[in-house]
């Protein structure tokens, strides 16, 4: 039986090129498709314990953000009511949030998986970001009803722009959780660091307060710099597609749409890079 | 003539195991101060080597886990891959995975290929064992369509169509292994690798595993095989390859790497001698001092025939007078399984008082009585009335029992498998009547 024409497999030392990378990712996409599902299957047999737990989570969410920042410290919301203008900040946030931990664990949580089998490693944390979408779709589900219910807001025509703040979380989130995934293989404390990042970045960016403060505080012509914060675009983006406005912010999401970028192929490079010694050291 | 389905040029895997948290930051935190303080390390550094304690790369420093391999698979064979734990079959097989990289030298792989490090990789306790398969499936390299089409098969080899719908955290660890290796059993890829994933489940699931791996070498599939279990190596395979600390040793057919490899470096334990009564196994009553193994040849070494009698002379030493010392002697199979134990029944030491002294014992295993396979021997030393343990140890010595396939073993000449732990010659009769 002759065998040319099989498959042939070169293994070296060498570092595979850019170009084997994507065809790699071509080649094996039946197994992200596989992934995410797991993910979203084991959401759901985890959901059937706690459904409520989904919804309870960004409530109590942002019933505390409104009582602390909206009444007590009486931040400014861009005259919307408080409550709705944090929720919209936190929908997207919460999904941020919830990848770049997910992803930057994703390599030492699927040890298991790496050591034993190979496949395209930047599929784990990408399934998770894809798989991320069920929680996020719920919330905002949650956003939409309470808005529509106890506020009358239902959403207009700049719901359509959905995509465009939502592209860009995706980005920020994977670009930061690649670098903090290849981290975590080499260094132990990644998981903390990651706790306490996310947390400064939570307030760093305009969750519970308006970028306009920012403006006020430090003039206009700051914004686009402060936009290179990625987040800043997504955000406002968000409030946007939920809350409505004059316009499209598109003085900060230009700005972070490239920061976003940057970061993202550098996170793609960094991983890549890293990628084939991760077995030996998970 | 096809190309060789794969074919490994001076391959080498090296690994850097410089003392850990030392020249390696275990930490994100210690690595960041480090680049801060990095001018003062600097100094330090210099001060070190000035002390001729610089942290240069040396030879201690470098773990070759395998060591300028180079061999070839032809398409269709069974090759088995024998060595010690640590002898780098393990990162033979990671490398042939691409789930590790070499540090030097290539291989080449020609057609599909799966690679079963593991049985159940990727399970999820709280997905039912229906998801479970088609997320193993999909993560041992079957597209969907080729699942869905083995899917019945799959679990019908599994035997847990019940439970099929119920999460696998409800399952009992067997119903887990045989889940997973019915997975595995039904790749029909042109190159399967297997690490040892045979030495899980009970024995008929075992054994229902070995046909299928058997029947997936006979149908012209190249199959790549790494196990402990010699007996299992010589039955699947047609070819053995024998590393040894990372480097290959031997290479050729089954029966004879397993030949090489008992004879060179598998049960070079025929002898076991402690040199100075403190350090030998024992209390203060009594201790073993010396363990061989001979037939008629001498002292065992390489595979002992069926038919022959084997002999195991032990010495030790009693301290305390008028104990009433009975050695005994303890088998164990490759598996653990303990084949039977036997003590010392001759009446002039049975249960008597013995005078201090060094003792020699000795004992035979009669031939025609353990089946073909690999067994540790292990030793023991007690005073009856009231019992009392001085010295048991298992594992002393090992031996590896073989059939020449002359015709006069109890085999008469059936060549096929012949399951046991024993293999007794009985006396048959029958009669046409």
């Amino acid at each position: 039986m002759a065998n040319g024409s099989r498959p042939e497999l070169l293994i070296t030392p060498r570092q595979s090129s850019l170009a084997s990378f994507i065809r790699e990712l071509v080649e094996h996409r039946g197994l992200l498709v596989f992934l995410v599902w797991k993910n979203i299957k084991v959401q759901f047999a985890q959901m059937v314990l706690g459904f409520g737990w989904l919804i309870l989570r960004p409530t109590i969410n942002v019933v505390t953000l409104t009582l602390v920042f909206g009444k007590l410290a009486k931040l400014p919301s861009d005259g919307q009511p408080y409550a709705l203008f944090a929720f919209a900040g936190t929908v997207i946030w919460n999904y941020f949030s919830n990848v770049t931990s997910g992803a930057s664990m994703s390599m030492v949580s699927n040890a298991s998986l790496l050591t034993k089998i190979y496949f395209p490693r930047i599929y784990l944390p990408c399934s998770i970001a894809i798989g991320g979408l069920l929680d996020f779709g719920i919330t905002l589900g949650l956003f939409l009803v309470c808005a529509g219910l106890i506020y009358g807001r239902w959403p207009g025509v700049e719901f359509l722009f959905l995509p465009v703040p939502l592209l860009l979380t995706i980005m920020s989130s994977m670009g930061l959780g690649l670098w903090l995934a290849t981290l975590a293989v080499d260094f132990r404390d990644v998981r903390n660091v990651s706790t306490y990042l996310m947390q400064l970045l939570m307030f760093a960016a305009p969750v519970v307060w308006p970028v306009s403060l920012v403006a006020e505080r430090l003039g206009e012509g700051f914004l686009p710099l402060y936009a290179l914060y990625p987040m800043v675009g997504a955000i406002e983006g968000m409030r946007y597609t939920l809350l409505g406005g004059q316009s499209v912010p598109w003085h900060l999401l230009i700005p972070s749409f490239i920061s976003a970028s940057a970061f993202l192929l550098g996170g793609i490079w960094f991983f890549q890079r890293r990628e084939r010694l991760m077995a030996d050291k998970v | 003539m096809s190309l060789p389905a794969i074919s490994v040029e001076n391959l080498s895997k090296v690994y850097d195991i410089r003392g850990v948290g030392r020249a390696r930051r275990e930490t994100l935190i210690e690595q960041l101060s480090a680049l801060f303080s990095a001018p003062m390390r600097a100094v330090l550094q210099s001060q070190k080597s000035l002390q001729g304690e610089g942290t240069r790369k040396s030879a201690e420093s470098e773990y070759w886990a395998l060591r300028d391999i180079s061999f070839e698979i032809p398409e269709g064979q069974s090759v088995g891959i024998i060595g010690h734990n640590g002898a780098g079959k393990s990162t033979l097989l990671k490398i042939l995975s691409r789930i590790t990289h070499p540090s030097s030298g290539q291989a080449r792989v020609r057609g599909r290929m799966a690679s079963l490090l593991e049985v159940g990789t990727g399970f999820h306790p709280d997905l039912s064992g229906r998801d479970n398969v088609l997320f193993n499936g999909a993560i041992l390299g079957l597209s969907r369509r080729e699942i869905a089409s083995r899917f019945d098969a799959i679990v019908d080899f599994s035997g847990v169509e019940n439970y099929i719908d119920t999460p696998i955290k409800h399952y009992s660890s067997g119903m887990k292994v045989r889940l997973a290796f019915a997975v595995a059993a039904h790749l029909e890829p042109d190159i399967l690798v297997i690490d040892e994933v045979l030495a899980v489940g009970d024995a008929a699931f075992q054994k229902k595993c070995l046909s299928r791996i058997e029947e997936v070498g006979s149908s012209g599939r190249t199959v790549l095989f790494v196990s402990h279990q010699l007996t299992t190596v010589a039955r699947l395979c047609q070819y053995g390859i024998v590393l040894d600390h990372g480097r290959k040793v031997f290479d050729g057919r089954a029966l004879d790497a397993i030949r090489y490899y008992n004879e060179h470096l598998g049960l070079s334990n025929s002898v076991r001698h402690w040199d100075s009564y403190e350090l030998a196994p024992g209390d203060g009553v009594a201790r073993l001092l010396h363990v061989e193994l001979h037939h008629e040849q001498g002292i065992v070494s390489g595979p002992v025939d069926i038919g022959q009698t084997l002999e195991v002379e032990f010495h030790y030493s009693l301290r305390r007078a008028g104990s009433r010392l009975t050695p005994s002697i303890h088998v164990l199979d490759a598996s653990n399984t303990w084949v039977f134990s036997a003590i010392d029944l001759e009446p002039r030491w049975h249960n008597q008082p013995r005078p201090a002294g060094d003792y020699r014992t000795r004992v035979q295993i009669p031939p025609h009585f353990l089946n073909e396979g690999t067994y540790t021997l292990g030793v023991g030393l007690a005073t009856l009335e009231p019992f009392e343990s001085h010295c048991f140890l298992h594992d002393c010595v090992g031996f590896t029992v073989v059939d020449p396939l002359t015709g006069d073993s109890a085999r008469g000449s059936y060549q096929g498998e012949f399951p046991g732990v024993i293999r007794p010659k009985l006396p048959w009769s029958t009669e046409k009547c």
